[in-house]
């Protein structure tokens, strides 16, 4: 594994990262601070996730959406990584004032000081929808469904940063796949929790991924500092994997349940009121994630109460994908793995992304045995650290 | 009084002082404005309720409750000491031990009656395991793990559990007092061996393990914020092992032979679940409050579990081996 810092220049270089709790932030952070070239800044919006941060002597700023519109970065930071997005109701604001006071803030700091830099990442959902075999390149126009609206802000985002053509040539948009690895919930931890807590069900986990190791995009981002190139940049894992794959990876790993085909029962409802709503409950769980489904429903979404969509898009995890209810570091949703969602391919493609970096390695899945192994017994099991 | 606007404060104790306690006036303290004024907005239409950023800490009040960070304990206590006739402090008592002996002091000259919220103290689990062991039950204690780590999903609304220098440091500030408490309901002293955690100079610390002596027995403790450990507490006896949960009131006994059982204290039912935190806080509310009853709960059992901790941060090496 290459060293991440290859060019680093002689005096710290200032990094600020937005959003930076989150479990990729960490890494980066992390490595930066490690690397004793770069010195980075955290802003966050929340106090929730610094465990890990805090452990570092790195400068953590919380912020709240509020008053973003207000911070300057420090006038000598010379990148700025955001990883933050939109994301539910935070501090009582909408999606679109989240969305609106995030790029504010980037685009204001990039008007301020002429020399930052802004790598901005995205992420696989703003490329839905996927399509079996297809591979989406950069240039491809993005078309998140009207119903998703975790997607379209996403698109919306990118958009916004792009509009502003004096800034294009210092900015930097990374469009990871799955990223998966140390802290990372959906792609990781739940899975393993999982397995540890028994059988996996699915229905169809046919659908390919290229699995991304978080590690490889801190690399990625870090080699910029010293090579940037402005544009938007596809990232995926080496290798193309199915769902079924991926999560067998990680069940050899924990040794304990596997993966389980779902027998579905005729009547399993037993004739009961509650067993009846399960039944349905379940059938528009599997179906409100199908683009056609979601639009027949919308209309009548509009016309509920805001705090019962809330509690339905929590229920049915709507635009979130179906590990977005994986609190903590829990086992996912009983039935989780038999949405949908892990019968459709999303594969991007990396042509562009290889003929401007061509140095770029990328971890495949099974150099990452021991690294995992070693996460899942300091994760999920009472072993003694000294 | 409430002093501290924090979810702890706000969550926990208020509707608590309200419903259990039967409190007709509340006067929430914030000090920081902007939080203030959320609260302020929040209770508006509640006439129990009132919120102060700057109150009269003179006024004599039936009970004080401090629920800020630790750095402030010690001050708000000698400031409300004089007028309040009981003050509960929320765990730890204090950000070291000079400034817990100080409150140890004030409250031994006429003091208010102190309790700090150690809320395992409700719990049978460990007290019927104390009973057990010295009754000789299983044989002799031959050692004790006690594994406690869940990943830190508080909603706090400031920085201050991430703070070195408004909370002392990390998990062994947060979850030690209440780790050792579990152990101090089993042994009469504990001591110090060796301490490792994981936060960098500046940092605080997310996991940190302890090898202690409890009364003579070897006891190794894990503190994590970032892991999911059993949350359990094994107690290995000569004939058989006893686990108990870090929040539970029964005892699961596996003998040498094979055979598994529970136990709980008095006509408990052995099918009922574990008490959630909110369960607790309940009991410590009616069964320490409402009685008016500080055994356990009062100054001196804090002291001792914050002298460990403070041995901890000044002899802790650097942890190996996590992530």
């Amino acid at each position: 594994m290459p060293d991440p810092a290859p060019t680093a220049p002689t005096s710290p270089m200032k990094v600020a990262i937005l959003g930076g709790s989150g479990f990729m932030g960490y890494d980066l952070a992390r490595t930066l601070h490690e690397s004793q070239s770069y010195e980075p800044i955290v802003y966050s919006t929340s106090a929730k996730s610094l465990v890990n941060l805090s452990r570092h002597d790195i400068d953590i700023r919380l912020v709240r959406y509020a008053e973003l519109s207000q911070i300057q970065l420090p006038e000598d930071v010379g990148f700025l990584v955001n990883f933050a997005h939109p994301f539910g109701n935070r501090e009582a604001l909408s999606v679109r004032s989240q969305l609106r006071i995030l790029s504010d803030f980037m685009l204001r700091n990039l008007q301020r000081l002429p020399e930052l830099r802004v790598i901005h990442l995205s992420s696989m959902s703003v490329y839905e929808p996927f399509a079996a075999g297809r591979e989406f390149a950069e240039p491809s126009r993005l078309n998140a469904p009207r119903s998703d609206r975790y997607a379209r802000s996403k698109c919306d985002f990118e958009a916004r940063l792009g509009a502003h053509g004096a800034f294009r040539e210092r900015l930097l948009m990374l469009r990871p796949t799955v990223v998966y690895g140390p802290f990372c919930r959906p792609w990781t931890d739940a899975i393993l929790a999982g397995f540890d807590s028994g059988d996996i069900e699915y229905r169809d986990l046919g659908g390919r991924i290229q699995p991304l190791l978080v590690s490889d995009v801190t690399r990625f981002i870090v080699e910029r500092f010293a090579d940037f190139a402005p544009g938007t940049f596809n990232l995926a894992g080496p290798q193309t994997l199915s769902w079924h794959e991926f999560l067998n990876f990680f069940g050899n790993l924990v040794s304990r349940g596997r993966l389980a085909e779902r027998i579905e029962p005729e009547a399993s409802h037993g004739g009961t009121a509650a067993g009846i709503l399960r039944e349905v409950s379940n059938l528009l769980r599997m179906n409100l994630r199908q683009p056609r489904v979601k639009e027949l429903a919308r209309p009548w979404l509009r016309r509920l109460p805001a705090p019962w969509i809330e509690k339905l898009k929590w229920h049915f995890n709507d635009n979130l994908g179906p590990l977005a209810r994986t609190v903590a570091a829990g086992p996912p949703a009983p039935g989780a793995f038999c949405d949908a969602f892990f019968a459709e391919d999303r594969l991007v493609s990396m042509r562009a992304t290889n003929e401007r970096f061509p140095q770029t390695e990328l971890t495949p899945l099974e150099s990452t045995r021991d690294l995992l192994s070693r996460y899942h017994r300091f994760r999920f099991r009472d072993e003694v650290l000294t | 009084m409430l002093i501290g606007g924090g979810a702890v404060a706000i969550e926990f104790h208020l509707p608590r002082l309200l419903a259990i306690l039967g409190a007709t006036r509340v006067e929430i303290v914030e000090s920081d404005p902007r939080r203030c004024a959320e609260l302020s907005e929040r209770f508006r239409r509640d006439h129990r309720v009132e919120v102060a950023l700057k109150p009269d800490f003179g006024c004599e009040r039936d009970l004080v409750i401090i629920a800020t960070p630790p750095k402030f304990h010690a001050d708000y206590f000698h400031a409300v000491s004089a007028s309040a006739r009981g003050v509960v402090i929320e765990k730890p008592v204090a950000i070291d031990v000079a400034k817990a002996q100080g409150i140890g002091l004030a409250i031994s000259s006429q003091g208010p009656t102190v309790w700090v919220n150690l809320l395992r103290r409700c719990l049978t689990s460990f007290r019927l395991l104390r009973d057990l062991w010295l009754e000789q039950r299983f044989g002799a204690l031959e050692s004790v793990e006690l594994h406690e780590g869940r990943v830190y999903t508080w909603e706090a609304a400031s920085l201050g559990s991430f703070s070195k220098d408004l909370n002392g440091g990390g998990v062994m500030m947060d979850t030690g007092p209440h780790v050792l408490d579990l152990l101090l309901q089993v042994f009469d002293e504990l001591s110090l061996e060796h301490a490792w955690i994981d936060g960098e100079a500046r940092g605080i610390e997310a996991n940190a393990t302890l090898a202690l002596r409890g009364d003579g027995v070897p006891v190794t403790v894990q503190m994590s914020r970032n892991r999911n450990l059993s949350n359990t507490a094994v107690f290995e006896f000569e004939q058989a092992q006893c686990r108990i949960g870090v929040c539970d009131d029964q005892i699961a006994v596996t003998t040498r032979a094979g055979s598994e059982f529970t136990i709980r204290s008095g006509a408990g039912d052995s099918s009922a679940p574990a008490p959630t935190f909110a369960d607790l806080f309940d009991r410590f509310y009616v069964e320490k409050l409402l009685a008016n009853d500080n055994t356990g709960v009062g100054i001196d059992e804090s002291l001792a579990a914050l002298r460990v901790i403070e041995a901890a941060y000044a002899t802790a090496n650097p942890m190996r081996g996590g992530f």
